[in-house]
């Protein structure tokens, strides 16, 4: 939009020139032409700047508010288009977080962690029994108590084997 | 105790194939990557619609927009988990160590005798291979069941991005009027254009009669009251011109994000096909764009 503004001087050709550019703007509102509407937006912007305050106050006003029209006909697009995506993408992020969940999932049994633990737990039981075991022996002496530890110590001995025999989960 | 019943569980069952598992890391950085300029245009679009006056669809806005920050965090989060797959794929002998370190503690606590080396040796040797193929396998499993989320994600995001990249270019003359419409801007603006335009028509004036000695007189009366105004009008031009150029600075994220997540996703459709070729994805042109991205966003994408 070339306008020569040096070239306007009376109240009748500002105002012309502001017709001329609300209808622009009706146009690019209507097509959603967006290079269009800023175009315009920009032209309006020049008018106000260029427009004398002396007799066009009240043209600068409706370019300004034309200018407002404009923006908030953008903003209403956009919030609504957003919007009306925000249960598709809803879902998208759920597979892909149940996704990332299996993943981690995997990278643990990949890494043997839970085989690891389980034998790390394990032997931190025993060592503890072990230690009430001789405490049971130096000061109350309960042979019921003893032999429990014993057979609960021969249990996770035997489970041991078994844990490293389970074959990975599903990966 | 007996050892060797261990030992069969530590070797596994093996289930080897020819996979190779690709170097994730430059495709999860990426993400990372995307994620920050959407948190960037997230920050730029609120900031300059409450500057435009919107507070209130700026609100509206901010809430939509964080449910796409959360789908960055998810795909930033499966980027790094595919990563962590392909490293414990990679580090399985590694993973086979510690096993035999816990048994061996396990074994001393029974006071038994400890794993023999040349047992630790080759279990650590066989599952480096084990782990190899069942991370290539649960790479396979996680790419294939996401695929579609993740491409139906991107075109969601693209979209958006679209809307924002024109509410952007729309929002650039409102939030410069709304500077105008501040302290009575507007009145240093008209009486220093009325000053510029009486400059231009003298200087037209002038070059019709180069030795005009009123024109020569008038003219410099003008330059001299256009002086008078610069401790006004020119912070104000400055202020405009900053917010034209954080605007342009703004889409130009917007439109580098937009091609980075087309690239991003292009890149995820193919990772299946990366791993039966034992071939790392080509991320050439992503991270290139995501360095654009980043560029944009330290030379201050949205409020600086």
């Amino acid at each position: 939009m070339n306008i020569d503004w040096d070239s306007l001087n009376t109240f009748e050709e500002w105002a012309a020139v502001l017709h001329q550019l609300l209808g622009s703007a009706s146009e690019s509102i209507q097509s959603g032409d967006i290079a269009k509407r800023v175009a315009t937006q920009n032209a309006l912007h020049n008018f106000i700047m260029h427009s004398p305050n002396l007799f066009s106050a009240e043209l600068d006003e409706i370019a300004r508010k034309t200018i407002a029209d404009i923006f908030e006909t953008a903003l209403d697009e956009a919030l609504n288009n957003i919007a009306s995506r925000s249960a598709e993408l809803a879902m998208h992020i759920k597979t892909v977080r149940a996704v990332t969940q299996q993943a981690e999932s995997a990278v643990k049994s990949i890494r043997l962690e839970r085989a690891t633990k389980v034998i790390e737990s394990a032997t931190q039981v025993i060592r503890d029994l072990a230690d009430l075991k001789l405490a049971i022996s130096t000061s109350t002496g309960d042979q019921a108590l003893h032999a429990k530890i014993d057979k609960t110590v021969k249990s996770i001995q035997d489970l041991v084997p078994s844990v490293m025999a389970v074959k990975p989960e599903s990966t | 105790m007996n050892i060797r019943k261990l030992v069969p569980g530590l070797l596994l069952v093996l289930f080897l194939a020819g996979c190779t598992l690709p170097n994730l890391k430059p495709f999860a950085d990426a993400t990372a990557e995307l994620h920050a300029a959407v948190v960037e245009t997230d920050s730029a679009v609120r900031l300059t619609l409450t500057e435009a006056g919107a507070e209130s669809e700026a609100e509206r806005l901010g809430q939509e927009l964080a449910l796409r920050i959360a789908a960055l965090s998810a795909v930033v989060n499966y980027s790094d988990s595919l990563a962590q797959i392909a490293a414990a794929g990679k580090s399985g002998s590694e993973s086979a160590g510690n096993l035999s370190d816990a048994l061996n503690g396990f074994l001393g606590a029974l006071s038994a005798p400890t794993l023999p080396s040349n047992y630790i040796a080759l279990a650590k040797s066989l599952y480096g291979l084990v782990a190899e193929v069942r991370a290539a396998r649960s790479f396979s499993r996680a790419v294939e069941t996401a695929d579609p989320a993740i491409q139906g994600m991107a075109q969601v995001l693209i979209a958006d991005f679209g809307d924002l990249e024109a509410l952007l270019a729309q929002s650039l003359v409102p939030v410069q009027q709304a500077l105008l419409d501040n302290n009575d801007n507007h009145e240093i603006v008209d009486y220093r254009m009325q000053l510029e335009r009486r400059r231009r028509q003298l200087e037209v004036q002038l070059s019709g009669n180069t030795e005009d000695a009123g024109t020569i007189r008038s003219l410099k009366e003008i330059n001299d009251l256009i002086d008078m105004t610069r401790d006004r009008y020119e912070p104000l031009a400055e202020q405009l011109a900053e917010i034209a150029q954080r605007t342009n600075r703004q889409i130009l994220l917007v439109r580098a994000s937009k091609t980075a997540l087309r690239q991003w996703a292009d890149i995820h459709g193919e990772l299946g096909n990366s791993i039966a070729q034992g071939i790392s994805p080509n991320t050439r042109l992503l991270i290139s764009t995501v360095i654009e991205t980043r560029k944009l966003i330290n030379e201050g994408g949205a409020g600086r």
